[in-house]
């Protein structure tokens, strides 16, 4: 008998499989998006610790409504997004404000001078203020397209528009973005 | 126009994205819209550059999923997933063999005393696979069945769990992997005896607290991951069901502890 990998497996097998209670199929499931939507919450959240617990309650979430889950074209990782959505409204409706899109603590740069930092720091603040003032699908696009690097397929179905659409939403993002961080950059009169 | 410069924009991003261009290739493929394209790249770039979030931690993936399928486990067999139940299966009625043991310890400890108290003392050092090593558990089958306490018997079987664990960390020093198998089975048995005490209410009455225990169990997974990584990578499995089990048991104790 040939055995089969589970790891080799598609979303839409394992979803059957974790349906019948087969634990493992779930944990492919989890290892396979866990670094998105981890990343996606990461960028909604100030904390690391607490984009931690919201993706774990992701995840159990998403294996409690798994029987409801049918994929008629919807692919898990979008499930998931819809999951962390619900979850993050729950999540600001508690702490009563959202936070920025992101903070400046995450920058992967380290910079070895002061200078350097005090430019960064401005920097980050300018990009911050620029997208705090946009309408949220314009930010929402961003963090799928730029932030995380999604594709234009998964990007839209992750928010349920088309190819098309997520192209249209991204260019205009992209330069609202630009006139908010031009006007930033101006000198003060 | 708009269209075109939707899809290029899109298409440009995506490239520089995987690193198959960067933006000056973009630009001198569509010169006619350099004054948009340049700009509206470079800030993403930047954007990207600046804000992105972080990858998860390694170690936060390994236990989430650990605690995620535990849940997971725990409402299949259940069928309600709130609930946790503690793998019964593998659970040991331990008190109901206490006086055949309090029995078999005096017979032990008769043989131990006509062949010289030597014999226990070496056997405390013993390691899975050594000849004293079922003197050393049977010595302490005998101090469990002594106990007439739970908290006795919580601090036992703690003190049990540690010494598994004490005997895989030298196990893996002295690259003995093929042993380790028998401390880590022993560890999960002595976690699921502490199971099934807390599940019948007896953790947190008395001197040990179940804040203290959870510590503890924080401490066990600690020790479990520093084995697991010097370990090869045939011998990992086993010790991430210890680390499963105890991360179960710290999560059953969470549960009874919230009510």
């Amino acid at each position: 008998m040939i055995e089969e990998n589970i790891q080799e497996l598609d979303d839409a097998r394992l979803i059957e499989r974790a349906k019948l209670g087969e634990v493992e199929a779930f944990g492919c499931l989890y290892e396979r998006y866990i670094e998105s939507i981890y990343r996606y919450i990461r960028t909604r959240v100030a904390e690391a610790r607490t984009a931690e617990d919201l993706t774990e309650i992701v995840f159990l979430r998403s294996f409690e409504s798994l029987s409801r889950y049918k994929e008629k074209g919807l692919r898990f990782s979008a499930f998931l997004y819809q999951v962390a959505r619900n979850l993050l409204v729950d999540h600001y409706r508690q702490e009563k404000e959202e936070l920025p899109i992101e903070s400046a603590d995450q920058t992967s740069i380290s910079p070895s001078r002061i200078e350097d930092t005090l430019v960064l720091q401005d920097q980050v603040e300018s990009l911050r203020v620029g997208l705090e003032a946009l309408p949220e699908e314009y930010r929402e696009i961003i963090r799928l397209r730029v932030l995380l690097e999604l594709s234009t397929t998964e990007s839209a179905q992750w928010i349920g528009r088309s190819e098309g659409a997520v192209r249209v939403l991204l260019h205009r993002a992209m330069k609202a973005l630009r006139r908010q961080v031009m006007k930033d950059d101006e000198p003060q009169a | 126009m708009n269209r075109k410069l939707d899809r290029v924009i899109d298409e440009c991003l995506s490239r520089v994205q995987a690193g198959e261009e960067t933006v000056q290739d973009c630009v001198q493929a569509y010169p006619e819209l350099k004054d948009v394209l340049e700009p509206v790249l470079a800030l993403a770039l930047r954007v990207n550059e600046t804000l992105a979030p972080e990858k998860p931690d390694v170690q936060f993936i390994r236990n989430s999923k650990l605690r995620i399928l535990n849940r997971v486990k725990a409402s299949v067999t259940s069928s309600s997933s709130e609930n946790i139940q503690p793998r019964r299966a593998r659970r040991i009625d331990f008190r109901r063999r206490r006086w055949s043991t309090v029995i078999a310890g005096f017979v032990i400890a008769a043989m131990l005393f006509g062949s010289g108290i030597g014999i226990k003392r070496a056997s405390a050092s013993a390691l899975p696979g050594d000849s004293l090593y079922p003197v050393k558990r049977a010595g302490e089958e005998i101090q469990l069945a002594l106990s007439f306490t739970t908290d006795g018997d919580v601090a036992l079987l703690y003190d049990f769990a540690e010494s598994r664990l004490e005997e895989a960390q030298r196990l893996t020093e002295i690259g003995r992997y093929s042993d380790l198998g028998i401390a880590l089975e022993g560890f999960e048995e002595t976690m699921s005896m502490l199971e099934e005490i807390a599940q019948e209410g007896k953790i947190g009455n008395g001197n040990l607290d179940l804040a203290k225990i959870q510590a503890k169990h924080e401490q066990h997974i600690q020790v479990l991951e520093q084995v697991r990584e010097n370990v090869p990578e045939h011998a990992r499995a086993a010790i991430d069901h210890a680390i499963e089990q105890s991360d179960h048991s710290q999560e059953v104790l969470k549960v009874i502890r919230e009510g």
